[in-house]
């Protein structure tokens, strides 16, 4: 399987490749006001427009660094709905994936009950790799402002 | 920090890195090429941003691969190009013997092309293309043999570059405005990115048809 790896911070993350539909340099994005810090807002994509979720605000409450090196990954995310929804994800040093088996990973030893979306990790030379699961990546505030008031959070 | 091992012990250096027996050069290796992300991470500038945001707001470009190829040539200073299933070579230059009583002038004579006698015709008095214009180049000169059918002829060109290929729905048509012998014989234009300047040239893609009737009407 090929992962592509982002960091939050100092640390290396892993997500899969397939629910990967494009990795974008940074965009502009137009804000959405009273939207939780996390949403940036929204980008135009290939004709259409998405939200954009900066993923290290979501973890770290830091906005990402606009830098080359800094990515948007158009996702497919299955939140509950019938079709998949694509959302651009903010991430900082995307720029590298991984090839590895889905049983390299091992679960970790603790899981943080606010961060339902990491899973097993794998260690290589550089450190410890951590998988990212998109289905389970946005809270229910995110969610809320993606789908509306009313609808059900998958997560 | 970046710790530039490859001048130290890389293959800008003593050679003595362990790595290097694995990965045979720096360009292999994990640790060269952290680096050059590293090195090549800098700040967004507005404008980086700007002309990115309009690369991708924009449809995707799904490029069609050329599904029709034409071979380009030149004659005088016009560009332009033929179907390759018309040709059955393209010769070295060589010299027209004249032949008596030949009143057509697209007719120029007959051509001993690898020891056989072939028929020239002028593409040039036929196209009634520019002679002024750029002067050609010192030996790019080459003779195309055409065929179609039983029919063969002989044309000098000033230079050929090769094939082209396109993407026959990408064709633009002529002006409607333009006239004269070189639109009658068109199938439409070309354009040609050229060189490593890509300069875009337009090349006119001729109708194998029509070309081999007039050919044809000269000589009779």
């Amino acid at each position: 399987m090929l992962f592509l790896i982002f960091q939050l911070g100092e640390d290396r993350y892993a997500l899969d490749t397939s629910d990967v539909v494009e990795v974008l340099p940074l965009l502009e994005v137009k804000s959405l006001p009273k939207a939780p810090a996390a949403v940036l807002g929204l980008f135009a994509y290939r004709s259409r427009t998405l939200p954009l979720i900066d993923l290290t605000a979501l973890a770290l409450g830091r906005p990402s660094r606009a830098r080359t090196s800094t990515r948007i990954i158009v996702a497919r995310v299955r939140d509950g709905a019938a079709e998949p929804r694509l959302i651009g994800l903010c991430a900082e040093r995307a720029t590298e994936t991984m090839r590895c088996a889905e049983s390299d990973f091992v679960a970790p030893p603790v899981t943080v009950r606010d961060a339902p979306y990491l899973g097993p990790v794998i260690s290589d030379d550089r450190g410890i790799v951590q998988r990212v699961s998109v289905d389970r990546l946005l809270p229910a505030d995110v969610l809320r402002v993606l789908v509306g008031e009313g609808a059900e959070a998958g997560a | 920090m970046i710790s530039d091992c490859w001048n130290r012990v890389g293959v800008r250096g003593d050679r003595s890195c362990i790595e290097l027996r694995q990965h045979s050069h720096c360009h292999n290796c994990p640790v060269y090429r952290a680096a050059a992300v590293t090195l090549l991470d800098r700040e967004l500038t507005a404008e980086q941003r700007r002309e990115q945001t309009r690369q991708f707001a924009e449809a995707a470009v799904v490029s069609t691969p050329g599904r029709a190829s034409a071979l380009v040539f030149r004659v005088a200073a016009e560009w332009l190009a033929l179907p390759p299933k018309v040709f059955v070579e393209v010769a070295e230059a060589c010299r027209a013997h004249s032949l008596p009583h030949q009143r057509s002038e697209v007719i120029s004579g007959i051509a001993n092309v690898r020891g056989e006698l072939i028929v020239t015709a002028s593409l040039r008095v036929l196209l009634s293309v520019q002679t002024e214009g750029a002067p050609p180049r010192r030996g790019s000169e080459r003779v195309l043999v055409l065929a179609k059918g039983a029919a063969r002829f002989a044309c000098s060109v000033d230079e050929v570059h090769g094939l082209l290929r396109y993407d026959p729905d990408k064709v633009s048509k002529l002006p409607a405005t333009l006239a004269g012998a070189a639109a009658r014989f068109s199938a439409g234009m070309l354009s040609w990115e050229e060189g490593a300047q890509r300069t875009v040239r337009t090349v006119s893609l001729l109708d194998d048809t029509l070309l081999f009737e007039a050919l044809n009407r000269s000589f009779a």
